[in-house]
């Protein structure tokens, strides 16, 4: 048995001296497999011999170039992100620092107003020497709920005129 | 692969620190097969040109994510699939003509007037013209991921678990994708295959 590996992956590539040989040798004691091998390495032949794209004189350096551009590009947003900041941000956390100071002050001086009312109000209630017993008003609540008092007698107020 | 025996990951831990001219060296020796990636997925000269540029800026900017333990031209090769097929969505979702792409009524012209090295007597010369264009419209023909897989094996730079990493599927599959694409191109490059005829004297 030849050593020859004639599985078919091994014709998609260019052989080596070696394996053309084998492979020679290995076509000489199976016959029916020559067409098939030789559509094969006939076809891997062609694939390599196939031109390459063409590629600038200055391919290079215009990558060089490129990657130079990029770095650049890459420093840019850091000085514009602070430059932003500075032309747009800055001002507007001034004016709304202002309008918050101002807030605060309006609150202040509000709840001061308000402090000082109550004060007043309940030196007005100090002030009482003494209110009625709670005794006072203990059926005010069943004279209200009594039937609707009658309306204005128009009669009797024409007669008291 | 082990970065010490990987020079171009030694190369990587260069950029890293900033080493342009260690850039440089990777960017030249990578250039031509990240451009022909490139242009025979996009099919269109400036935008592969582009593109292939922009591999090697996104190389850079990555420097620093860069693993050595990984094989920097498998890392290349994944970041130059990723961009085509971003590009691919990017035109599938606008889809446009582009200036350099074959007309209809230009079918039988090939995709880009390529400088041929080699010198060939006329009748093979145009054999061999014919010939490319014909494979250059069957690899256009191809599904995106079997026409990578070919790409990519054709190189001989990555072995087919990486190509396999690169498109990011089982080695099996991988293989199987390299098979069915060249039973596509063998069956529509029948007659080439069998008669031999284009092959030039070396």
């Amino acid at each position: 048995m030849n050593e020859f590996d004639p599985s078919r992956e091994k014709s998609w590539r260019k052989l080596t001296t070696a394996e053309e040989a084998e492979l020679r040798a290995w076509l000489a004691v199976h016959p029916e497999a020559r067409a098939d091998w030789e559509s094969e390495t006939r076809l891997t032949e062609i694939l390599g011999r196939l031109p390459d794209a063409p590629v600038p004189s200055n391919f290079t350096a215009r990558v060089l170039q490129a990657v130079e551009r990029e770095q650049a590009a890459a420093g840019r947003p850091q000085r514009s992100r602070r430059a932003w900041f500075v032309r747009l941000l800055l001002p507007r956390a001034a004016v709304a620092a202002v309008i918050l100071g101002v807030g605060i002050l309006t609150y202040h001086e509000h709840e001061a107003t308000k402090r000082a009312e109550v004060a007043q109000g309940v030196k007005v209630v100090v002030g009482v020497s003494s209110l009625p017993s709670p005794e006072i008003l203990q059926d005010f609540d069943t004279i209200r709920r009594m039937s609707p008092t009658p309306g204005p007698d128009p009669e009797l107020i024409a007669l008291m005129k | 692969m082990p970065p010490s025996f990987d020079p171009d990951a030694a190369l990587m831990l260069r950029v890293k620190q900033g080493d342009t001219v260690a850039f440089a060296e990777l960017v030249e020796k990578y250039k031509q097969p990240v451009m022909n990636l490139a242009y025979r997925t996009l099919r269109d000269a400036t935008e592969a040109e582009d593109l292939a540029q922009n591999v090697f800026v996104q190389v850079y900017k990555s420097a620093a994510r860069y693993q050595t333990t990984a094989k920097f031209s498998t890392w290349l090769f994944t970041i130059a699939r990723n961009l085509c097929l971003n590009e691919i969505r990017r035109r599938s979702r606008h889809p446009a003509e582009s200036l350099d792409a074959p007309h209809p009524e230009q079918e039988d012209q090939p995709l880009q007037q390529f400088e041929d090295k080699k010198t060939f007597s006329p009748p093979e010369s145009l054999l061999q013209g014919e010939l490319e264009q014909k494979i250059e419209r069957a690899l256009a023909e191809l599904p995106e991921n079997q026409r990578s897989a070919l790409l990519l094996c054709r190189q001989d730079e990555l072995s087919y678990e990486e190509i396999a990493e690169v498109l990011g599927c089982s080695l099996s599959a991988t293989k199987s994708l390299i098979h069915r694409g060249r039973e596509t191109l063998k069956e529509r490059l029948k007659a080439y295959l069998r008669s031999g005829e284009w092959k030039s004297p070396e």
